[in-house]
C-alpha cells in the first residue's frame, strides 16, 4: 500500500516540478546567474533584490498590486459569500441565472473584462456619449474603481468555492442547536459560519491570488490610464529594449513570495478550523421557495446587469455598430464585423486569422484541461488522504503552482525549452504548438487543485481507511470513494481550467510558435490596435462558443451521474 | 500493486503521447523550425570569435546555397514583413516566413532565444536597439553586400563601419500633430520648444513599448543635452502630458479630445489627416526626430545565402520603389536607395533629428528607466 501510494505521489511530484517547478527555478536561477541559459556562466549577486525599493516604478508596481489584490479579494469574498449564502438556501428564479453568469465571468478572462470596461467608461466611451456621465470615466479609472471592476469580475471564484461547500448539507448540528433554544442569527454565528468559514477562507485567497497574479487588467488598460502592477512591469521589463530578464525574475520573485504569503495564511487557516463535519449523515441540500422571490430575483438581476451587463454589452454594442461615437442609429448599425470574422484576413498583422486562432485555443484548452484535472486530483488526494513520502515536495510545489503567474511562466519555458540539446532528442518544444499544451496544463493545474482540495478539505479519511483495510487499492479507493463524492467539484474544475486556459493572454503572448494565430491573440492585437470592431466581435463569439460547450458538458456530467447513481441501487 | 503502476504509467505515456502527436502536428504545418543538421561550426556561446565558415564566406560573394540546410528561413520585424517575405520569395525561391512583431517584442524574442536562435533575419526601426544588439554580438558582421552601392549618400551615410546592419529607410517618430477643432492655426506648436511650452495637455508614445518611441526620445535627448532634456520633461508632465503605450492609442486620444497636441509618428498622423479626421500634420523645420529602419543578419543563421540574398533584395531600387507604392501607410518614409522618391503627401524635404547609433546604444537603458520612472510619478 505504501509502495504504490509513493509511486502515485511521486508521479505527479516529478510532473509538477517539470512543468511548474522548473520553470519558475529558471527564472530565479537567472536572477543570481544572468546568461545561465544562454551557455555563459557568471555570479550577478544579490544586488538586484533590494531594487525595487529604489525604483519608483517598480516601488509603485509592488504597492498598486498589493492594493488591487486586498481590496478585490475582500470586496469579491463579500459578493461572492452574500450570493453564495442566498443561493444555496433559496430556490428562486435568477438563482439559475446566477450560476450561469459565475461561470460566464470565471471564464471571460480579465482582459476580455476589462476591455469592455474601458469601452464602456474611457473618455470617448459609451457612458459619454450615450449618458454624459463624466464621474464615470473619473470613477472607473481609479485605483477603488479598478479594485470595483476586479471584484466584479472575480468573485465568481469566491462564490463557487462557498457554493461548492454547501452541496452537502448539515442541517442536524443547526437543528440540534435551534431545539436548544439558539436563535436563527446564534445558529449562522456559531455553527454555520465556523463550519462555511474554511470556504470563505479559500474564495478570498483565490480572488487575492488570481487578481495579483493577472496581467489582462493591466494590459487592457494600458492604452487608457497608467497603471502598473507587477505582473505588468515584469511584462514590460521582458518588452522593453535592452530586455531586462534579471529583474523580470526580481519582480517575479516578489510576485512568488506574495503569493506563498497568502497561500500559507490559507493553510494555517484551514488546519486552523477544520471539521471533518461531512460524514455518512450528509444528505443534499434541498433548497426552500422564499416568501419574497421577486426581491431576490430583482436584486440579483440589477447586481448581474451591472458585473456582466457592462462589459459583455459594451463589446456587443460596440461590435454591432459601424462607428462607435455614433450610437444606435439604424443606419450606424451593421454586422460586417462578425462577417470579417468568419470571412478570413489576409496579409494584415492587425487582424489575425479568427477561425484558425479560434480552432488552435480550442483544441490546445481541451488537451489542458483533461491532463491538468487528472493530475490535479492524484495531487488532492495524495495530499489529503496519504502519508507519501514526496508529500512536502508535492505540499511545496503545489503551493507553488498557484504563485506563478502566466507571465513568469512564460519566460522560464522559453529558458527551459529552447536548448541546443534537445533538438537532437525531439524535445525542442520551443516554438511548437506542444509548449503551448504543456503550459495549458501548467496554468490549469492550480485551478484543478484549489478546486479539488475545496473539495476533498470536506470529506473525512475515515471511509478512505476502512476501505484500505478491506484490501482496497489506491486506485480503487480514488474510484470508488472519493470520485463519487467530488465529481461534481472535478466536473467543474475541469470546466474551469478548460475556460481559463482558452483565453490565457500571457502565455499566449510569450510561447505562440511564429504566425501561430490563438483566439486571445486575435483580440489583444485588434483592441491594440484600436480595431474595436473586430476585437468586440471576436470577443462576442468567443464567449458565446465556450459558454455553450461548457454548459453541454455540464449537462451532459449530470445526466451521467444519474445513469450511474441508478445503475448502482 | 503492479496494475497500479500500470495505470499511472498509462497517464505518463498519454500525456507524452499528446505532447509528442502535437509536436508532430507542429512539425507538418512548418512551424516547427528545429533544424536536425545544423552548419555544426557554430557555437552557442554568442562571446565565441565567429567561425572560419562565416569568414569565408564573408570574402566569397553571395548565393552559396551549398552552405544553407535550405530550410524555410524567419524575417522578425515590424511593417513591411507581411507584405515583402513573399515577394522576396517569389522573386529568389527562396523560403520565407515574416513574423510581425511590435518593435519591443521583436527585440525580447532575440534576447529570449539567445541561447538557440530562431531567426534569420531581422528588419525593424530603431537603429539605436540594433547596434546595441550588435555590439553583444548578435549580428553577423563583416559581410558587404553586392547592392551596397545602390545606397544613397544618405544612406551610405548610417553605414556601420563592422557592417553589421544595413539601412533601409527612414521616418518620422514624431511629427506635430494638432486637433484642429481644439486648437487654432496660430495657437498651434510649430516647434519642440513650443510643443514643450504648449499649454494644453500633450502626448507621445511610450519608449519602453513602442519601436518609434525611443528614436523619438533619444533625439530630443540629445538635441538639448540630457540634463536640459531631463528638466523640460519634468516640466511637461507637470503641465499635462500623457504618455501611451504605443502610437495608435495616442492617435485615438488626440481625436477625442484627452491632448490637444501629440508627438504622433508619420504613419499615423498622415492617416488622421488623409481619412478626413480634424487633424493637422506639422514638420517642425529644425527637424522631426527620425527613426532608421535596418536589416542584419543573425550570426546564427544556418542560411547565410538566403539570409543575405534578403538583404540585397532589400538595397534594391526596385524594392525600395515598391514599397514606397503600397496602399497602406506604412508606405509614408524616406527610402534609402539612390533615385527613389517618397510618397508626394509627405513633406517634401523635411529634415530629421537623428542621434548616432552609438549614441542612442549608450544611452538606452538610461533614458528608458529615466522616463518610465517619472512617468508613474
Amino acid at each position: 500500500m505504501k509502495a504504490s501510494e509513493a509511486r502515485w505521489g511521486g508521479g505527479v511530484t516529478l510532473l509538477l516540478f517539470l512543468f511548474i517547478f522548473l520553470p519558475l527555478l529558471a527564472v530565479l536561477i537567472n536572477v543570481v546567474f544572468p546568461g545561465f541559459f544562454f551557455g555563459k556562466f557568471e555570479y550577478g549577486g544579490f544586488g538586484l533584490v533590494g531594487e525595487i525599493f529604489h525604483r519608483p516604478l517598480w516601488r509603485q508596481s509592488l504597492w498598486n498590486s498589493l492594493l488591487l489584490a486586498l481590496g478585490a479579494a475582500t470586496l469579491g469574498t463579500v459578493i461572492g459569500g452574500a450570493l453564495a449564502t442566498v443561493r444555496a438556501r433559496w430556490n428562486f428564479a435568477a438563482g439559475r441565472l446566477l450560476d450561469t453568469a459565475a461561470w460566464l465571468l470565471l471564464i471571460a478572462p480579465s482582459f476580455m473584462i476589462a476591455q469592455g470596461w474601458v469601452l464602456f467608461a474611457s473618455a470617448d466611451g459609451l457612458v459619454h456619449q450615450w449618458l454624459g456621465w463624466t464621474w464615470a470615466t473619473s470613477f472607473i479609472f481609479s485605483p477603488s474603481g479598478l479594485v470595483f471592476v476586479m471584484a466584479l469580475s472575480k468573485f465568481p471564484l469566491a462564490y463557487l468555492a462557498i457554493v461548492a461547500a454547501t452541496e452537502w448539507n448539515v442541517r442536524q448540528f443547526g437543528q440540534a442547536a435551534r431545539l436548544n433554544g439558539a436563535k436563527p442569527f446564534s445558529v449562522w454565528r456559531t455553527i454555520e459560519l465556523p463550519l462555511a468559514l474554511p470556504s470563505f477562507l479559500a474564495g478570498w485567497t483565490l480572488v487575492f491570488m488570481d487578481t495579483i497574479g493577472d496581467f489582462g487588467l493591466p494590459a487592457a488598460l494600458a492604452t487608457v490610464y497608467k497603471f502598473p502592477t507587477l505582473t505588468y512591469s515584469i511584462y514590460s521589463a521582458i518588452y522593453q529594449s535592452p530586455v531586462r530578464f534579471d529583474m523580470a525574475g526580481v519582480l517575479a520573485f516578489y510576485l512568488v513570495v506574495l503569493l506563498a504569503l497568502a497561500m500559507t495564511l490559507l493553510l494555517f487557516a484551514v488546519r486552523r478550523s477544520r471539521f471533518d463535519f461531512l460524514n455518512a449523515k450528509a444528505v443534499r441540500t434541498a433548497q426552500e421557495k422564499p416568501r419574497h422571490a421577486w426581491a431576490y430575483n430583482g436584486a440579483v438581476g440589477a447586481f448581474l446587469l451591472v458585473c456582466l451587463g457592462v462589459p459583455i454589452g459594451s463589446s456587443a454594442a460596440v461590435s454591432l455598430l459601424k462607428r462607435t461615437g455614433e450610437g444606435f442609429a439604424a443606419n450606424n448599425l451593421t454586422l460586417e464585423h462578425y462577417r470579417s470574422l468568419f470571412a478570413g484576413v489576409a496579409g494584415d498583422h492587425r487582424l489575425l486569422g479568427y477561425l484558425e486562432g479560434l480552432y488552435h485555443s480550442l483544441s490546445i484548452a481541451a488537451v489542458a484541461a483533461v491532463f491538468s484535472m487528472l493530475i490535479g486530483f492524484v495531487t488532492a488526494y495524495v495530499l489529503s488522504f496519504t502519508e507519501s513520502r514526496f508529500k512536502s515536495a508535492l505540499q511545496l510545489f503545489s503551493v507553488v503552482s498557484l504563485a506563478v503567474p502566466g507571465v513568469v511562466l512564460g519566460i522560464g519555458y522559453i529558458f527551459i525549452w529552447n536548448q541546443k540539446w534537445l533538438e537532437p532528442i525531439g524535445l525542442h518544444l520551443y516554438g511548437t504548438p506542444a509548449l503551448l499544451v504543456v503550459a495549458g496544463i501548467a496554468g490549469a493545474i492550480p485551478y484543478a487543485v484549489r478546486v479539488q482540495m475545496g473539495a476533498f478539505g470536506t470529506l473525512s479519511g475515515t471511509m478512505l481507511k476502512a476501505a484500505a483495510i478491506q484490501g482496497a487499492g489506491v486506485f480503487d479507493r480514488m474510484r470508488h470513494i472519493v470520485l463519487p463524492l467530488v465529481r461534481q467539484s472535478l466536473l467543474m474544475a475541469t470546466l474551469a481550467s478548460f475556460g481559463t486556459s482558452i483565453f490565457d493572454l500571457a502565455l499566449a503572448s510569450m510561447l505562440k510558435p511564429a504566425n501561430y494565430s490563438l483566439m486571445p491573440l486575435v483580440i489583444d492585437k485588434a483592441f491594440e490596435f484600436s480595431q474595436y470592431g473586430y476585437a468586440t466581435a471576436a470577443t462576442v463569439v468567443s464567449c458565446a462558443i465556450v459558454v455553450l460547450l461548457i454548459l453541454a458538458l455540464q449537462t451532459a456530467g449530470r445526466w451521467l451521474f444519474r445513469r450511474l447513481d441508478r445503475n448502482r441501487l | 500493486m503492479k496494475t497500479k503502476q500500470g495505470n499511472k504509467g498509462h497517464l505518463l505515456a498519454a500525456l507524452m503521447a499528446a505532447v509528442l502527436l502535437l509536436s508532430a502536428c507542429g512539425a507538418g504545418n512548418g512551424n516547427s523550425n528545429a533544424g536536425g543538421s545544423g552548419t555544426g561550426a557554430q557555437s552557442a556561446s554568442p562571446s565565441a570569435s565567429p567561425s572560419a565558415s562565416q569568414e569565408a564566406q564573408g570574402a566569397a560573394a553571395s548565393g552559396e546555397a551549398s552552405e544553407d540546410t535550405g530550410e524555410t528561413i524567419y524575417l522578425y520585424g515590424n511593417d513591411f514583413v507581411d507584405f515583402i517575405a513573399p515577394k522576396f520569395a517569389e522573386e529568389t525561391g527562396y523560403k520565407i516566413e515574416a513574423v510581425h512583431y511590435g518593435g519591443g517584442e521583436a527585440l525580447a524574442k532575440i534576447e529570449a532565444e539567445q541561447g538557440n536562435p530562431q531567426w534569420d533575419v531581422l528588419m525593424m526601426d530603431g537603429h539605436g536597439s540594433v547596434r546595441s544588439l550588435a555590439d553583444r554580438d548578435f549580428l553577423l558582421t563583416g559581410w558587404q553586400p553586392d547592392n551596397l552601392g545602390s545606397l544613397s549618400e544618405t544612406g551610405a551615410s548610417h553605414v556601420p563601419e563592422d557592417l553589421a546592419y544595413f539601412p533601409v529607410g527612414i521616418h518620422a517618430s514624431g511629427v506635430i500633430a494638432y486637433n484642429t477643432k481644439l486648437v487654432t492655426d496660430d495657437k498651434a506648436p510649430k516647434t519642440w520648444d513650443e510643443f514643450f511650452a504648449f499649454e494644453g495637455t500633450v502626448g507621445h508614445a511610450d519608449p519602453a513599448v513602442a519601436a518609434p518611441a525611443y528614436p523619438l526620445v533619444s533625439a530630443l535627448f540629445e538635441k538639448w543635452g540630457i540634463e536640459e532634456a531631463e528638466r523640460k520633461y519634468e516640466q511637461r508632465f507637470k503641465d499635462g502630458m500623457n504618455i501611451y503605450p504605443k502610437n495608435g492609442p495616442v492617435g485615438n486620444a488626440l481625436l477625442s479630445g484627452e491632448i490637444q497636441a501629440a508627438a504622433l509618428q508619420e504613419h499615423n498622423a498622415y492617416e488622421l489627416k488623409l481619412s478626413g479626421e480634424p487633424v493637422e500634420v506639422i514638420w517642425p523645420e529644425e527637424g522631426a526626430p527620425g527613426s532608421l529602419r535596418v536589416v542584419a543578419i543573425s550570426k546564427h543563421t544556418k542560411n547565410p545565402a538566403a539570409a543575405k540574398a534578403f538583404v540585397e533584395y532589400m538595397l534594391k531600387p526596385e524594392t525600395q520603389r515598391m514599397m514606397t507604392e503600397i496602399e497602406s501607410t506604412e508606405s509614408f518614409f524616406t527610402p534609402l536607395a539612390e533615385g527613389v522618391e517618397g510618397r508626394s503627401e509627405r513633406e517634401a524635404d523635411g529634415k530629421f533629428l537623428l542621434p548616432s547609433a552609438e549614441w542612442a546604444a549608450e544611452h538606452e537603458v538610461e533614458i528608458k528607466t529615466w522616463f518610465a520612472d517619472q512617468n508613474v510619478k
